[in-house]
């Protein structure tokens, strides 16, 4: 996997090298809470000492939160729930008829 | 399981430190699922799944980008994970489960016979494409530009959304509305945890390019800094 590391473009800006590049690797995996309790601890160090990966960081993290914003608020319909309902509804009835013609079934036949 | 990727995680955030489907154990109710009756499991099923509805439908407005559409898929996929329930493991993500089946109706018929054109997929986005949305982005997201997304309204960002290719749409819906790990997201759409980050990879880069394009067009980034974006 470390190989894979040195095929990735090298950025620009400030930070080239060493810790800068290792956060900037692991930007989204540490954004999307993908790294472990160690690793995150260890990027979170280093952004707190580096103020363009801080930047750059808080930056990305924008895109992540405007979707969240903008796509997250939506609510079914209400015609989408009633439909919802009305359909758990007759299954519903189909459980409890089905259920009540077994028992009724039973006592007419308690054989069966 | 070998994982290829754009961006290899190097040697943290390996894919085995993710977190599995499993909920907290403390949450876990016991469940008999054997002797529950019918009207037990439907009650069940009731209580569990229809809170999940708001974000069903909002996952589906991201698949179908139709509102009618997305009402149909979403009861659709009420039904089917009703009558597949049995099959449910209590205990595990029924979030999870529910959004896996909408995939998959989506995917496997729902698709068909949309009343929306059909859509551009991962593979349709063009190398050139990519390209640009990497040479404008390569050195990250410009403070400006940064600053310039808290401003931009809903609308634009929906659209940005849809207008990138599906599967990247989704996974970016999936990780960034949902909350979803990496590993949740490969359950759900049926791919690799390598395929996953890589579409978040390039669904993010393109989506950044149409927001940062948005904003410009707004007026809310300012002209010295729109330029040197470009250039």
């Amino acid at each position: 996997m470390s190989n894979d590391a040195s095929k990735l473009p090298a950025d620009s800006g400030p930070c080239t090298e060493g810790p800068c590049t290792d956060a900037k690797n692991h930007l989204w995996d540490y954004l999307d809470g993908e790294l472990s309790d160690g690793d995150c601890a260890k990027i979170k160090a280093h952004i707190e000492e580096c103020p363009p990966c801080d930047e750059q960081f808080r930056n990305e993290r924008k895109i992540k939160d405007a979707v969240h914003r903008a796509c997250g608020c939506e609510h079914a319909p209400q015609d989408l729930r009633s439909r919802v309902i009305s359909m758990i509804a007759s299954f519903k009835l189909e459980a409890c008829g089905g259920a009540k013609s077994e028992q009724a079934e039973q006592e007419k036949n308690p054989s069966l | 399981m070998l994982v290829t990727t754009e961006f290899a995680p190097g040697s943290i955030g390996s894919v085995s430190a993710l977190p599995s489907l499993a909920m907290d154990p403390d949450e876990i109710l016991v469940v008999d699922v054997e002797s529950e009756t019918p009207e037990e499991r439907l009650e069940r099923f009731e209580r569990e799944a229809l809170p999940l509805l708001d974000g069903l439908y909002a996952a589906a407005l991201r698949l179908t980008r139709n509102p009618d559409d997305a009402s149909d898929l979403v009861q659709e996929t009420v039904e089917r994970a009703y009558k597949a329930f049995h099959q449910y493991k209590p205990g595990t993500n029924l979030k999870a489960w529910m959004y896996r089946i909408q995939t998959n109706n989506y995917i496997n018929g729902y698709r068909k016979k949309q009343r929306e054109p059909l859509q551009s997929s991962a593979d349709d986005v063009e190398d050139w494409q990519m390209a640009q949305a990497e040479s404008h982005t390569s050195t990250g997201l410009r403070s400006a530009e940064a600053e310039a997304l808290d401003q931009l309204p809903d609308g634009d960002i929906k659209e940005a959304m849809a207008s990138i290719p599906e599967d990247f749409r989704l996974a970016v819906y999936y990780a960034d509305v949902e909350g979803f790990a990496y590993k949740e997201i490969a359950d759900i759409m049926g791919t690799p945890v390598g395929t996953v980050m890589s579409r978040l990879h390039r669904g993010r880069r393109l989506l950044r390019d149409q927001l940062t394009e948005y904003a410009r067009e707004r007026g809310f980034v300012p002209a010295a800094d729109a330029a040197e974006a470009t250039s």
